[in-house]
């Protein structure tokens, strides 16, 4: 479990495209699904904790734990090297010019946990490969491996098996859950499916046009459905 | 030694401390200016670019005048060297160098560009701090850019001739540069140097194109 | 970054200071000398660096771009010059050595064709005056701050022909690139110094050459720069110069005693 304390706006300068987003709540959870129809503002919540949006459009504070990541009123702004905010996007973001191995320990603990991750994830056999030379799915699951090797608090997924054939998706959300509570490491998980969130998350968040429109434990929201 | 090998010698002195120099200073102001924005960027960018621009022979006089015993960069030469810095080899690297700077700056810029913010923020998410992600993921991916541009500009400072004439003069085997050597056999009369000069640069410009577009060429970066 | 800046910079320093082969010769002179004169001084320059065992160095440009570099303070030790204006630009800048200004030779203007004119044409140019006949077009010349273009200009004017030939005059950056437009039949005649004509003696004719009525005299003009560190060596290099077997040397090579 761990204690979330959000409470920011964001505004777009864009003039012709604006778009504003505003969050106040705070809970506990381990894993905490964010979900909502596109354009709701999903991404772009998990986009401002990691700190890729730009701090002169955020006006607010972030509390993980009992870390300040970020508040605006005291001029606290964590560099996203330090927020120990691991995070899987929907495109993996792997380093091209390095093999599986290589990216898995861009910055592991330990080496040992390179592999022993490797296996787990049944990635051993890919391990010198060059990502353009993996699948899609493939590729999340390094993603995937590659974020929980980090030193974090948190782990952020957004959307990551939107992409693949539901086959695979099923495959790997499981191998994700368990690996996440055996670990015990608090995950963020985006997605506009409702089997994804029921299945895996135990606290929610709704979004809808840039405001959180209901949040508390899935089991209580009882119209889940895909959006 | 012949007066070919001797030029050659000069050239690849004088394009090697200017390519060099260019790389050490622009490929970090590349980098600046293509992450970051500030107000008058565009005033910036435009004067970087001028020697680009600018007829060589206008160079060599705004040169002539920094590298004069009173001028900043004949200041500064003197106190490092203890020698004047009006016609010596390293003022025709000088003049190479404001000569070929905006080139390779254009080439670094835009192997910076190519390289997707969204890797360089994943990287530093993962704890890289700006500095480690800079050397570990940016400069692997830019590289072969960076590389191509880096030739590029080597292949101009060899065949700088019009601000060099004005500040490093033509002395046979100091600062007589294959491009100035043609000239000055021309001007002899003396057409077989001339063209042995010419084949010797040509084939040095050409080795230095067509290796700089096979790193160009190979560069893609394939969004993974 | 602050660890690895020092490096380069020390690196970087290493590197430009390797000096060049000749550079390291003490003592050597660094003589400046007008285009027209290249292979006559260098022969002479031959010829002392034998008998006084010291080196010169000779660096062949414009005499005017040489007064700009002068005046910008470049380590010449001894500068020549193809005109005495160009000489008193230096002089004026206080440049130079008391005592050391020197008018070593002479030369003349010689109004060259392409060879090839010479050959197929019955009517070729003999005097000044062909030049207005609308056969020759373009007629080219140093530019008007070089010695040879203002000499050039200097002697149409006194035949009275500057102004009509004026559109036809194509300006080059000194002698030998008129040379060189000639020899390539680029343009149908042009001047340059007699001396000049041996280079491009198959692709040129003389049509005409000057004498002391035509213009003003051409006067070659020599002097040790005052801070030169080596004024002694300097002096001794303007004397053979115009010693009695370099001014031979000179003559051999069509230039004329004064």
């Amino acid at each position: 479990m761990i204690c979330f304390d959000m409470y920011f706006d964001y505004q777009t300068s864009d003039k012709q495209k604006s778009f504003s987003l505003s969050m106040n709540l705070s809970w506990q959870g381990h894993i905490t699904g964010i979900y909502g129809p596109s354009g709701s503002g999903k991404s772009t919540v998990t986009e401002i904790l990691l700190g890729l949006k730009d701090k002169l459009l955020v006006c607010g504070r972030f509390n993980l734990g009992d870390r300040v990541i970020f508040d605006t009123e005291r001029s606290t702004w964590l560099p996203r090297s330090r927020r120990e905010i691991a995070w899987v996007p929907q495109d993996s973001l792997l380093l091209p010019h390095l093999t599986v191995a290589a990216n898995l320990a861009v910055n592991a603990f330990s080496t040992s946990n390179v592999a022993s991750i490797a296996s787990e994830f049944g990635l051993t056999a890919l391990m010198s490969k060059k990502p353009s030379q993996l699948s899609g799915g493939e590729k999340q699951l390094v993603a995937l491996a590659r974020a929980l090797l980090v030193p974090s608090q948190l782990i952020i997924l957004d959307e990551p098996f939107s992409a693949l054939d539901t086959r695979r998706r099923d495959q790997y959300l499981g191998l994700l859950k368990t690996t996440l509570q055996s670990r015990g490491t608090p995950a963020l998980y985006v997605s506009h499916r409702a089997d994804e969130i029921k299945g895996l998350c135990d606290h929610l968040l709704v979004m809808g046009e840039g405001k959180v429109q209901w949040h508390g434990p899935t089991t209580a929201w009882s119209t889940l459905t895909d959006l | 030694m012949s007066v070919v090998m001797l030029s050659v010698i000069v050239s690849l002195k004088v394009a090697l401390l200017a390519t060099l120099v260019v790389v050490i200073l622009a490929t970090p102001l590349a980098w600046y200016l293509t992450r970051r924005n500030f107000t008058g960027k565009f005033l910036v960018e435009g004067i970087l670019l001028l020697p680009l621009t600018l007829p060589p022979v206008a160079i060599g006089l705004m040169l002539l005048m920094l590298m004069s015993p009173r001028g900043i960069l004949g200041r500064f030469w003197l106190a490092v060297s203890d020698k004047p810095l009006l016609l010596s080899w390293q003022a025709a690297a000088v003049a190479a160098m404001v000569i070929s700077f905006p080139l390779y700056l254009k080439a670094a810029m835009e192997s910076f560009a190519s390289v997707p913010q969204r890797l360089e923020s994943m990287a530093e998410t993962m704890g890289l701090s700006p500095w480690r992600c800079w050397w570990k993921v940016t400069l692997p991916l830019a590289a072969r850019g960076l590389g191509a541009g880096a030739l590029l500009a080597a292949a101009r400072a060899l065949g700088e001739f019009g601000a060099t004439t004005m500040v490093a003069g033509s002395i046979p085997g100091e600062t007589e540069t294959l491009a100035v050597g043609i000239y000055n056999s021309v001007m002899n009369g003396d057409e077989y140097t001339a063209w042995s000069l010419a084949t010797v640069s040509l084939i040095l410009a050409i080795i230095a194109t067509i290796a700089s577009r096979s790193l160009s060429h190979y560069s893609a970066i394939r969004a993974v | 970054m602050r660890v690895v800046f020092p490096q380069v910079y020390k690196l970087f320093l290493l590197l430009a200071l390797i000096p060049s082969a000749s550079q390291a010769l003490a003592g050597g002179l660094l003589v400046g000398v007008p285009v027209s004169m290249t292979e006559v001084i260098q022969a002479a320059a031959d010829k002392f660096s034998e008998e006084n065992s010291s080196s010169v160095r000779l660096s062949a440009a414009a005499s005017s771009t040489l007064a700009q570099q002068a005046l910008a303070g470049a380590p010449f030790d001894v500068v020549i010059t193809a005109d005495d204006l160009t000489m008193d630009k230096i002089a004026a800048a206080g440049l130079i050595a008391a005592g050391s200004r020197r008018r070593i030779i002479g030369n003349r203007l010689a109004l060259i064709v392409p060879r090839a004119v010479v050959n197929n044409h019955a009517a070729t140019i003999t005097s000044l005056r062909d030049l207005l006949s609308p056969r020759i077009r373009r007629i080219a010349i140093a530019e008007k701050t070089v010695p040879a273009g203002h000499y050039g200009r200097a002697l149409l004017a006194k035949h009275e022909i500057l102004e009509p030939l004026r559109t036809k005059l194509v300006s080059a950056t000194h002698v030998r690139a008129v040379l060189a437009l000639v020899s390539s039949g680029a343009v149908d005649a042009g001047f340059v110094y007699v001396t000049d004509v041996p280079i491009a003696r198959s692709k040129v004719a003389i049509a005409y050459t000057s004498d002391d009525s035509d213009s003003e005299p051409i006067h070659y003009e020599a002097a040790a720069l005052s801070r030169s560190p080596n004024l002694s060596t300097a002096s001794a290099f303007i004397n053979h110069l115009t010693s009695p077997s370099n001014l031979k040397l000179f003559e051999l090579r069509g230039f004329r005693r004064l």
